[in-house]
């Protein structure tokens, strides 16, 4: 999984020109697994999934955040990602089909 | 039991019957309701703890996955996940119908409880449990009803053959009152009939009213008349089946006797009298068969009108009586047998002229075939 992450940060950097989510979450050392569990928990399906993590990455806030307040404070810039609509959808597509739940359960 | 009292103890126990059928099933399907309700809450008891305690293991291996990814199985129920899209993350379930918009539901082998999650462990919304369907406690309802049930309609059925028995009781009543003043009566008619009789037959041998024959003829039709319904009375009321004695009687004879018998009658109406008589010998008790035919020559008199006709046939196969008379209504047909049944208050008699002839026709298994119109006549057929 870091293998894939670390190409998908690779990929979206020179293809976005800029610094991506996951460069961020891989630097800081925040799972991305950790916080997809957080954000599943609280927006269950894929496309309610999906939409919310948009506009999250899009308008970040603490209000908006599923993380706890610690975490906020250490570790989210709450800058808005400067990244192209089409490229967060994809990064995010990516980020739901590496951690899904469904298909991995045994 | 009269045919009358017979016709209304099973009018009244047939609508008693339906009566206590209908609150019989009204309340086995309160009591099977009620009981479905129970067992359904049982089940809903039973499976929301079961629900709580696979919340406890979704959200266990929420926070343990993917370490662990090996979905939450019991023995005692299967369960399935569904996100808030209604998209299956995973299921254990064996029944193929899933419904959203219901907590709780049977499908033909399972109870299926549906919880909605408030936390979406796994990303899941609706978590289904499924436990096999008790079809015992459903069956001890239903046996419950059959057994329980059969025993109230047998009680009930007897308590109803009570009830319907005292309903007719004041019919019996009335009845056994009549027949007891018939029988009374009876006794007391036969002497001054044969007193009557007797002088008759001494004044017309003595030739000494010879002016006041019309008039004798009269009292003789009147005591003749008189004499019929004592024989009648006697026959219906007093005698017993046990009585009768069969002997080879010559019915021709016997049809030309009560002709003779009934003469001044049919020539006081001037009735038109046309007989086509054949040999016939039959073994019967003469006093029935004598009877039989007298009541359906004396209702061809009776019921005719005057100068209207009658035909007497009889042959190896039947007795034929055919009469222009006033004939009988089709709606009454039926009832043309009961004992006391009159369909016309013109006319005397108690209403049990036909009775005995149904009386002595079934003795002997003759049928008795009855044909009118009203206003037009009647023919009477007994088929030996």
């Amino acid at each position: 999984m870091v293998k894939a992450s670390i190409i998908m940060i690779v990929s979206f950097t020179l293809l976005s020109g800029s610094n991506s989510c996951i460069e961020c979450h891989v630097k800081k050392k925040i799972s991305l697994r950790k916080t997809f569990m957080k954000a599943l928990l609280v927006y269950g399906g894929e496309r309610n999934f999906k939409t919310a993590l948009f506009y999250y990455c899009k308008n970040p806030a603490k209000s908006s955040s599923v993380m706890e307040e610690e975490f906020i404070q250490k570790y989210l810039p709450l800058k808005p990602i400067e990244l192209s609509d089409e490229l967060l959808k994809k990064l995010i597509d990516w980020y739901w089909n590496s951690y899904k739940i469904e298909g991995n359960l045994k | 039991m009269l045919s009358s009292e017979k016709k209304s103890f099973w009018r009244f126990l047939a609508i008693y019957i339906l009566l206590v059928s209908l609150v019989l099933i009204s309340i086995s399907i309160i009591y099977y309701r009620a009981n479905s309700d129970r067992v359904e809450l049982q089940y809903k008891s039973m499976m929301q703890e079961l629900s709580v305690l696979q919340i406890k293991r979704l959200k266990w291996l929420h926070n343990h996955f993917p370490k662990y990814n090996k979905y939450p199985r019991d023995e005692r129920f299967n369960s399935a996940i569904y996100d808030l899209e209604y998209h299956e993350i995973f299921s254990t379930l064996k029944s193929k119908k899933i419904d959203f918009n219901k907590s709780f539901y049977f499908t033909k082998n399972y109870a299926i409880y549906v919880t909605i999650l408030s936390d979406y462990y796994l990303g899941a919304k609706y978590l289904f449990i499924e436990v096999p369907k008790n079809s015992e406690l459903v069956n001890r309802i239903i046996r419950n009803i059959i057994i329980y049930g059969s025993l109230a309609f047998v009680a009930l059925l007897l308590l109803g053959v009570y009830l319907a028995k005292l309903f007719i009781k004041p019919m019996q009543k009335s009845i056994e009152l009549l027949d007891n003043f018939i029988k009374d009566t009876t006794h007391e008619i036969n002497t001054p009939i044969s007193i009557i009789n007797t002088n008759i037959e001494m004044l017309k041998s003595t030739g000494s009213c010879l002016k006041e024959e019309k008039k004798i003829r009269r009292i003789e039709i009147a005591s003749r008349t008189l004499e019929t319904i004592y024989k009648d009375l006697k026959l219906s009321v007093l005698s017993k089946e046990s009585e009768s004695q069969d002997e080879l009687c010559n019915i021709k004879a016997i049809v030309q006797e009560r002709l003779e018998y009934f003469r001044l009658h049919i020539e006081s109406k001037r009735i038109k009298l046309k007989e086509q008589l054949e040999d016939v010998e039959l073994k019967v008790d003469r006093i029935l068969i004598e009877r039989l035919i007298d009541n359906l020559i004396s209702n061809a008199i009776k019921y005719n009108r005057v100068g209207g006709s009658i035909v007497i046939r009889l042959t190896a196969e039947y007795l034929f009586v055919e009469d222009s008379g006033i004939g009988i209504e089709k709606s009454n047909l039926s009832k043309i047998f009961e004992r006391y049944r009159r369909f016309n208050e013109s006319e005397g008699g108690f209403g049990i002229g036909l009775s005995i002839v149904d009386r002595v026709a079934k003795r002997y298994g003759f049928v008795v075939e009855v044909e009118s119109q009203k206003d037009k006549g009647t023919k009477v057929k007994v088929v030996w």
